[in-house]
């Protein structure tokens, strides 16, 4: 019995660190590049991950390649391992993540970045590029957080922006080409659509001004996708096989990211979906399906797909679960015959106003048709997701929240004759975000959050049947900082680091006073980042060309400030520019609808 | 129609808590095309049930479940399940009976191979330790620890080379094999862990009897055959 296994047993979900699902490639494979996946956070929330999987696949069905993951140890196998002087390793092989050729990690979130460190160090990986040798592998990072990556840049030699599945296939055959000669493949990679290579650019005042052009994968349909994926042996956050719908968004709403970050809009055929579901039931023997895109209701023909895909469901007895659906899509053909549990649907923000501020186009009829078709249904829960902080908010558009709720409580009631309906309300605080509308727009502060919060929480007290769920307004604070921060955050993760703080996604583990050290530290002021930001600020990330332009998303926040609503451009181009990258699925047919 | 299948949880699979085993079984069933009988109401699944379970890292030979079936395919039924299992999950055989054995409710003890070798006179040592002054670590419900006495609960013990064996009591008394290599180790001064330990044989009593769940199964399928 070797080390490892000595500290297994003593550690929580052993399981988590020893693979052997079932699907897993064979990784002891001949072959002329090692990759390793690492994701910053637990093995059950980066095994719940789509585009883990989908990288996973790609780079695994190569014959030259080998990837194998990693996942950040907890707390206790991080310490065992500490104590042991064991490298931190992956899970197929237990190869020490040093050995590899390369190493890539996937920024879902800011607040991930102390446990990219934490890997590192377990890994005896240097942090910084000046540190490391040729015998160290090419780190290289990925994921949503990219559409800023300066925050993280210094710590890596690559970056990819945009979709991944073409890209690190890509880099991982020049790293097989020149390895040993880590400058040569930084250069070779540079030229690559999608790669950043952060000690390759010129800077200007600490900005990067070297321009960098978005990945996108023209074509979904044709896409790689994994048919075959790993099944985990201990349950994860998501604990079920995934088909992506379509990739971007039509809604546009002004807080959303991902909207803008994953345009153009590009659709999986009907055909291909269905025939990806059946494969995936069969390859894992799962009991739920789930459909992924940032809204499902506005797929093309969303309910002529579940025309096909509820029987299929129900004859290979497996649950279809539909992520959250948009008030305005919602049909009961959409829900079919799923089993009466709970709908989530999320309005962020309580009066018609501010959901116009925000173009979250939906109005109080839309709620009123919605709620009567779900009750009528059967549904005796809902849950409700709001944002507090908006741009433009007031203290009455707070107080429309409880209204919101109270409203949809009555109509429960005329509808059903019953009062047993549970609400569910969860607030979570803005936090603008790069390449949106509101990446200008000031972030409020923590006493302001606390404040608001307290409105919400004794006005939901009125209403029957409601629980309140808010999400921790310092953890907040930071994000903000991250999601608009620059290059001199850097050393501002390091020194939080070693002052103790990594897992900051999780409450229990987050320690604010650490990092307001820290940034006192190193001599930056935080609040510089969620302050309000000048219209001709230049951001950190403007280097990077997304498809969609900075003056679409400068006009739409004037517009917002005027209290105008925007369109979805479901059914007609806006002019956002991301169909320079590839065609956006405009849905101009009427079948379409 | 019932199916009762014996299988083996080792190499990484050793670290499947029981909970998990029985989403990773339910997988692998459906995986292999073979349809279930479900139960009726809101939430519907599988009719399986398993016995004992095995603590966390501890190596499984002779482990069982049962699950209702409408058209059993007993010749085929581990071929097919071990084309689609996990790694470190094997199925070995298959009885089918009309009736559900209810293992779990009818086991008396399990035997557990120990891969620790022994001198004779450490042997000698432990076995007077066992039958007297054994004590063990117990946690309530409420995650308490005490320590309780388990002379009682330790049946034959025998010693092999590089390994010994101890027969422990499960049912309505159950000592857990880590617990028992806990108390053990302590007492031989000697690392006994769960990566050590392999449960290779569990018993139903019988008409006074202790015999192998093996032959219980057998011998209910000649009964319902007759």
């Amino acid at each position: 019995m070797n080390a490892i296994d000595r500290i297994l047993l003593s550690v929580e979900k052993p399981a988590r660190y020893v693979g052997g699902e079932y699907n897993q490639p064979d990784c002891t494979k001949p072959h002329k590049v090692s990759f390793c996946l690492a994701f910053p956070d637990l093995y059950e929330v980066g095994m719940s991950n789509l585009g883990i999987k989908i990288l996973y696949d790609i780079l695994n069905r190569d014959p030259d390649v080998v990837c194998e993951r990693c996942f950040t140890p907890w707390v206790d196998m991080g310490k065992a391992l500490s104590e042991q002087g064991i490298p931190l390793f992956s899970l197929e092989t237990r190869r020490p993540l040093k050995d590899f050729d390369l190493l890539g990690f996937s920024i879902q979130y800011e607040l991930a970045l102390t446990n990219v460190l934490y890997m590192l160090d377990l890994a005896g990986i240097p942090f910084f590029p000046a540190e490391r040798s040729e015998d160290d592998p090419i780190l290289f990072a990925g994921g949503p957080c990219t559409a800023n990556p300066e925050p993280f840049a210094p710590f890596f030699d690559l970056i990819c922006i945009g979709d991944g599945e073409e890209v690190n296939l890509a880099v991982a055959k020049i790293v097989a080409k020149h390895k040993g000669n880590r400058r040569k493949i930084l250069e070779e990679c540079q030229k690559i659509d999608g790669i950043y290579a952060p000690s390759l650019t010129e800077t200007e005042n600490g900005i990067c001004i070297t321009p960098v052009k978005k990945a996108v994968v023209k074509n979904l349909d044709a896409a790689p996708f994994p048919t075959a994926p790993l099944v985990p042996n201990i349950e994860v956050t998501h604990d079920r096989p995934v088909v992506e719908l379509y990739r971007g968004c039509y809604a546009a709403c002004r807080f959303c990211q991902a909207c803008f970050f994953y345009r153009p809009v590009r659709v999986r055929s009907q055909e291909r979906i269905l025939t990806y579901a059946k494969e995936l039931i069969a390859s894992t023997g799962a009991d739920e399906l789930g459909i992924s895109s940032l809204s499902s209701g506005d797929y093309p023909d969303i309910c002529g797909l579940l025309r096909h895909l509820h029987p299929l469901a129900e004859r290979e007895k497996v649950k279809l679960q539909l992520p959250s659906l948009r008030l305005d899509s919602y049909s009961e053909e959409l829900t079919g015959d799923s089993r009466r549990g709970s709908l989530t649907f999320a309005p962020e923000a309580g009066t018609q106003r501010l959901r116009d501020v925000i173009n979250k186009n939906i109005t109080e009829e839309d709620v009123d048709h919605t709620m009567r078709l779900a009750f009528g249904q059967g549904y005796r829960a809902v849950k409700l997701y709001f944002m507090i902080g908006l741009p433009t908010e007031r203290d009455e558009d707070l107080l429309g929240i409880a209204a919101l709720a109270a409203k949809i409580r009555k109509i429960y009631i005329e509808v059903t004759g019953k009062r047993d309906l549970t609400i569910t309300v969860s607030t979570s605080m803005f936090v603008p975000k790069p390449l949106t509308p509101f990446q200008w727009a000031e972030q409020i502060g923590v006493e302001e959050m606390k404040r608001r919060v307290s409105i919400v929480r004794a006005a939901l007290r009125s209403v029957k049947g409601v629980n309140y769920n808010w999400h921790e307004e310092t953890a907040s604070m930071l994000e903000g900082v991250f999601a608009r921060g620059d290059r001199s955050l850097a050393d501002v993760v390091v020194r939080a680091y070693r002052s103790g703080c990594r897992f900051d996604g999780w409450n229990e583990h987050f320690r604010y006073d650490l990092w307001m050290q820290a940034f006192a530290d190193c001599g930056i002021d935080p609040f510089r980042y969620t302050a309000a930001q000048a219209e001709d600020k230049v951001f950190a990330w403007d280097f990077i060309d997304f498809g969609v332009k900075k003056s679409f998303l400068l006009s739409e926040w004037r517009r917002a400030l005027c209290g105008e609503k925007g369109e979805s451009c479901k059914f007609g181009c806006k002019g956002c520019g991301a169909n320079r990258y590839a065609a956006c699925k405009v849905q101009n047919d009427v079948s379409d609808r | 129609m019932f199916l009762t299948v014996k299988f083996q949880k080792c190499r990484q699979a050793v670290y499947i808590s029981h909970i998990d085993l029985q989403r990773a079984v339910n997988r692998t069933i459906k995986r292999a095309g073979i349809q279930p009988l479900y139960s009726q109401g809101f939430n519907p699944h599988p009719l399986l049930k398993f016995s004992v379970p095995l603590p966390l890292g501890i190596r499984g030979e002779a482990e069982y479940f049962t699950i209702a079936v409408e058209h059993p395919n007993v010749a085929d039924f581990c071929a097919q399940c071990n084309r689609v299992a996990p790694p470190g999950l094997i199925f070995d055989r298959v009885w089918m009976t009309e009736k559900a054995p209810n293992l779990a409710g009818k086991a008396v003890s399990a035997r557990y191979r120990f891969d620790v070798s022994l001198t004779e006179e450490e042997f000698k040592g432990l076995t007077e330790y066992c039958r007297s002054a054994l004590t063990v670590e117990h946690k309530n419900k409420k995650g308490e620890r005490s320590l309780r006495p388990a002379a009682a609960l330790v049946g034959e013990l025998e010693r092999a080379k590089d390994c010994f064996y101890a027969q422990l009591a499960t049912g309505k008394e159950t000592l857990r094999a880590d617990r028992f290599a806990d108390a053990i180790g302590t007492f031989l001064h000697k690392s006994v862990e769960a990566v050590d330990i392999a449960r290779d044989k569990q018993y139903v009593e019988e008409s006074g009897c202790k015999i192998t769940f093996d032959d219980y199964l057998d011998a209910l399928v000649r009964e319902e055959t007759i």
